[in-house]
């Protein structure tokens, strides 16, 4: 029983980890609350859900599709709305409250355009298929889940350490004065990471829209998600804020276990308050 | 005409709301996103006192705010270690806690059925029973809510909030206890918002945790930025507005499950084009924000 | 007045008195430590090694705002006041313990409240009349000139009564009309039985008013005495001048 709830737990964490990911590249990058993250991520879910059901295109293509929208969307975010504020001298209380309007304004569409029902992604009936391996029961779709979670992770510890526009990313992160006296564009940098942070937060929403299915909730709850992470993991912190993700997944369905399963959101929100009462930097320290 | 009564009463209850968050926000510098969640606790304390136990109305708004008192004493104190955006999402997390509380402690909230026929005020043998007659109670709780904020951001009180708003550091360097302000300030607006919800459970006589939710609590923010951070009128111009206009939807003829979200996609755009062009709100608390060069 | 201070990076083994009722001044090339050792008096650093005293009571560990409370009182290098509110209103928030600042008090409004407000205008108005910044009471900090903000922020500091003040670089980045005021200003506050710290670059604004001068450097204390002794002392010239 304990095992089962454990590899559980992973599995929600794998999708968590990927939705840290994703928030915390922007989120160190630019210091800006993304609140509109959330909608973002659930209009990655809906659009493959619209593309492969509903206009039946085959499924690996919606994907695609929905993954290039996704980050169409996230860069578009930026470069209409919050480069425009940043321009005019805006704080960073007045960019998130934009940004949460953003949030209101896509998310209501949404519900406008797929009403309050969970939609969910056919899978091929296949990958469905649970197999026990130990006692314990996964299906491949899960497997594969968890196997996408590492690879991303594994690629965003090369990418941010090893290639050149990861460097880049970095030095926005700690130093932007001197990153723009180095001669890098700040501009074209947070463009990267808005595509970047976009396009992790559509590969865990589409991930999430296969296994369960997404509704006009899953915006919000995967903002808090993905906020709670980055917290507990650590700003800036990649291994940090995955490790949180996945202990986070874990917490949360090893504490149903004990604890009624209504209350699980509480769990998540538990573990939050004590890391930014006792701990506010994070799980681990910042490589 | 009853409707217009019915709709002023909301107005109102929404006064009160944002007033108090604009004491959070607007003066102290304090974003709460749990405004709903105090709210609730007003609305259910007034419910479980009137129904279950046979409370007077009026008796339980100050038991609500008591409870709100305590909660927001319980919160105030460890939320003081906490810094900018984290405190927002503490924040988050509080609303979130407590709806969940809401939902899940059956025996005390009655879960997800909530509470249904709520009867309204009685005072001695006179029922409040139309919307008209609870109007006029509805009106005498307001403007005391709305006075007394008032009264305390006009204040010496008032002025320390918009000192420590702006700069704590500055406020403690001239010998003021910031911490005190800002938790007396939290107590106050917190359980201000309990009143409002005793109000809406007797106005509206049925309430579910579902009516006390974190976009609840958003929608109240809303009102508080775009009716103008750091002026109590412009918190009650904004509930005016926001609550009454999207009435006038009612008459383009859009479906119902349409005009719900399409209420709240205005606000958001709101939002958004305010931020850009007048992010002081409609009523400012004084000039707009220079551009950088 | 007496501060040992040991052990902050900053600033290291400094152990100096202060006497009351005379000028003392804090002065140092940049990076000296200077205003660190005001962030040490007032609070807002915690102190490593060592512990300052205050008229025999240790205010080591004390938070800031308490060690207003006991009688210190500081200005900031950058000024930190109150942009959104007019200069009359900063001043105001600088009195001390005043009913309104409590709220039953101000929520009840009693009569001995509205008198207290009535005499705290008076006092604020006198104050800014003190830094010649009467006329400009209702006007947003925002608005004034820079000169004028460093007058308020005095005005400010003298409004919590404080017997210690410390001012942050008073002088500094001013017109000279300007500083001779100043000047003037901080000598009459020691004939009212104030004592005064000062941090300042103005050399010739400290050899002017000091009774006494400390000389910082990297943290440590090199040299202290009269502005004369100062004036001719060996280690003091060397530092300036090789910069």
């Amino acid at each position: 029983m304990f095992l089962q709830l454990l590899v559980n737990g992973i599995i929600a964490g794998s999708v968590y980890a990927i939705l840290g990911l994703g928030f915390g590249i922007i989120f160190s990058t630019t210091r800006t609350f993304h609140f509109a993250h959330g909608a973002v991520y659930s209009m990655a879910g809906y659009l493959a859900f619209q593309f492969c059901v509903s206009w039946q295109i085959p499924l690996t293509i919606s994907i695609a599709l929905s993954l290039l929208s996704t980050i169409f969307l996230g860069i578009a975010i930026e470069g209409l709305i919050y480069r425009g504020l940043r321009g005019v001298g805006a704080s960073s209380m007045e960019l998130l409250v934009s940004s949460l309007g953003l949030f209101i304004l896509l998310q209501n569409f949404m519900i406008i355009l797929w009403q309050s029902d969970p939609r969910v992604l056919p899978v091929a009936e296949a990958i469905r298929k649970g197999i026990s391996i130990g006692g314990i029961w996964v299906t491949y779709l899960q497997l594969i889940i968890i196997a996408i979670s590492i690879s991303l992770w594994g690629l965003m510890l090369v990418f941010s350490h090893k290639t050149k526009m990861g460097k880049a990313i970095r030095a926005l992160e700690s130093d932007p004065e001197m990153t723009e006296l180095v001669g890098i564009d700040p501009v074209y940098i947070r463009f990267l990471v808005y595509g970047i942070g976009s396009a992790l937060a559509g590969v865990s929403s589409i991930l999430a829209t296969m296994d369960v299915g997404i509704d006009p909730n899953s915006g919000i709850m995967a903002l808090l998600i993905a906020v709670i992470t980055v917290i507990v993991g650590g700003i800036g912190n990649y291994s940090g804020t995955a490790l949180a993700g996945l202990l986070l997944g874990i917490a949360e369905n090893i504490g149903i276990w004990k604890i009624p399963s209504e209350w699980k959101s509480s769990i998540a929100f538990g573990i939050l308050l004590i890391f930014i009462l006792f701990r506010p930097t994070g799980l681990l320290k910042k490589t | 005409m009853d409707y217009i009564f019915y709709i002023l009463i909301l107005v109102e209850i929404y006064i009160i709301l944002a007033v108090s968050l604009n004491l959070l926000m607007g003066f102290a510098g304090l974003i709460s996103m749990a405004h709903a969640g105090f709210m609730a606790i007003g609305a259910y304390t007034t419910a479980i006192l009137v129904t279950r136990l046979g409370v007077n109305f009026l008796l339980s708004i100050p038991l609500g705010v008591v409870m709100a008192v305590m909660v927001s004493a319980i919160v105030a104190i460890p939320s003081l270690r906490v810094k900018g955006e984290h405190y927002i999402i503490a924040s988050f997390g509080l609303q979130i806690i407590l709806y969940n509380i809401l939902l899940n402690w059956v025996s005390l909230t009655n879960g997800p059925y909530g509470f249904s026929g709520i009867p309204r005020p009685q005072i001695f043998s006179y029922t409040f029973a139309t919307y008209q007659s609870y109007l006029i109670l509805a009106s005498i709780i307001t403007f005391v809510c709305v006075f007394l904020i008032w009264r305390v951001t006009n204040s010496r009180f008032g002025l320390i909030l918009k000192g420590i708003r702006e700069d704590e550091v500055a406020v403690l360097s001239i010998g003021k206890n910031v911490n005190r302000f800002k938790v007396i300030t939290f107590i106050v607006g917190s359980s201000t918002a309990a009143v409002a919800g005793s109000l809406y459970a007797t106005a509206i006589s049925f309430i579910d945790p579902f009516c006390f939710t974190i976009h609840d609590s958003i929608f109240i923010l809303a009102i508080v930025i775009i009716g103008g951070m750091g002026n109590i009128f412009g918190s009650v111009l904004g509930a005016l507005l926001l609550i009454s206009l999207p009435e006038l939807l009612k008459f383009i003829h859009v479906s119902e499950t349409v005009a719900a979200p399409l209420r709240q996609m205005i606000y958001g755009a709101l939002l958004v084009i305010l931020m850009r062009f007048r992010p002081q709100g409609l009523l400012p608390e004084y000039r707009a924000r220079k551009g950088k060069g | 007045m007496h501060k040992d201070f040991g052990g902050l990076t900053a600033v290291q083994n400094l152990s100096f008195h202060i006497e009351r009722g005379k000028i003392t001044s804090l002065i140092g090339p940049n990076g000296a430590g200077k205003t660190t050792v005001f962030n040490l008096i007032s609070g807002q650093l915690p102190l490593d090694k060592g512990q300052i005293l205050f008229k025999g009571k240790s205010i080591t560990l004390l938070s800031p705002h308490k060690i207003v409370d006991l009688g210190i009182a500081r200005t900031f290098q950058e000024l930190r006041l109150f942009q959104r509110l007019t200069a009359l209103q900063n001043v105001l928030v600088g009195l001390q313990h005043r009913q309104g600042e409590r709220l039953f008090p101000a929520l009840l409004r009693g009569p001995s409240l509205k008198e207290e407000e009535l005499a705290d205008l008076q006092k604020a108005r006198d104050l800014l009349r003190l830094v010649k910044l009467e006329p400009k009471g209702d006007e947003l900090v925002e608005n004034l000139s820079y000169g004028e903000q460093k007058l308020l922020s005095l005005a400010r500091v003298l409004a919590t009564d404080a017997e210690l003040i410390m001012l942050d670089e008073p002088a500094s980045g001013i017109p000279l009309g300007e500083v001779d005021r100043m000047l003037m200003i901080i000598q009459d506050l020691v004939k009212q039985g104030k004592t005064i710290l000062v941090v300042e670059h103005n050399m010739e604004a400290v050899m002017r008013i000091s009774d006494w001068i400390i000389v910082l450097n990297f943290g440590e204390q090199i040299a202290s005495g009269t502005p004369q002794e100062i004036q001719i002392n060996k280690d003091v010239i060397r530092i300036y001048l090789g910069i």
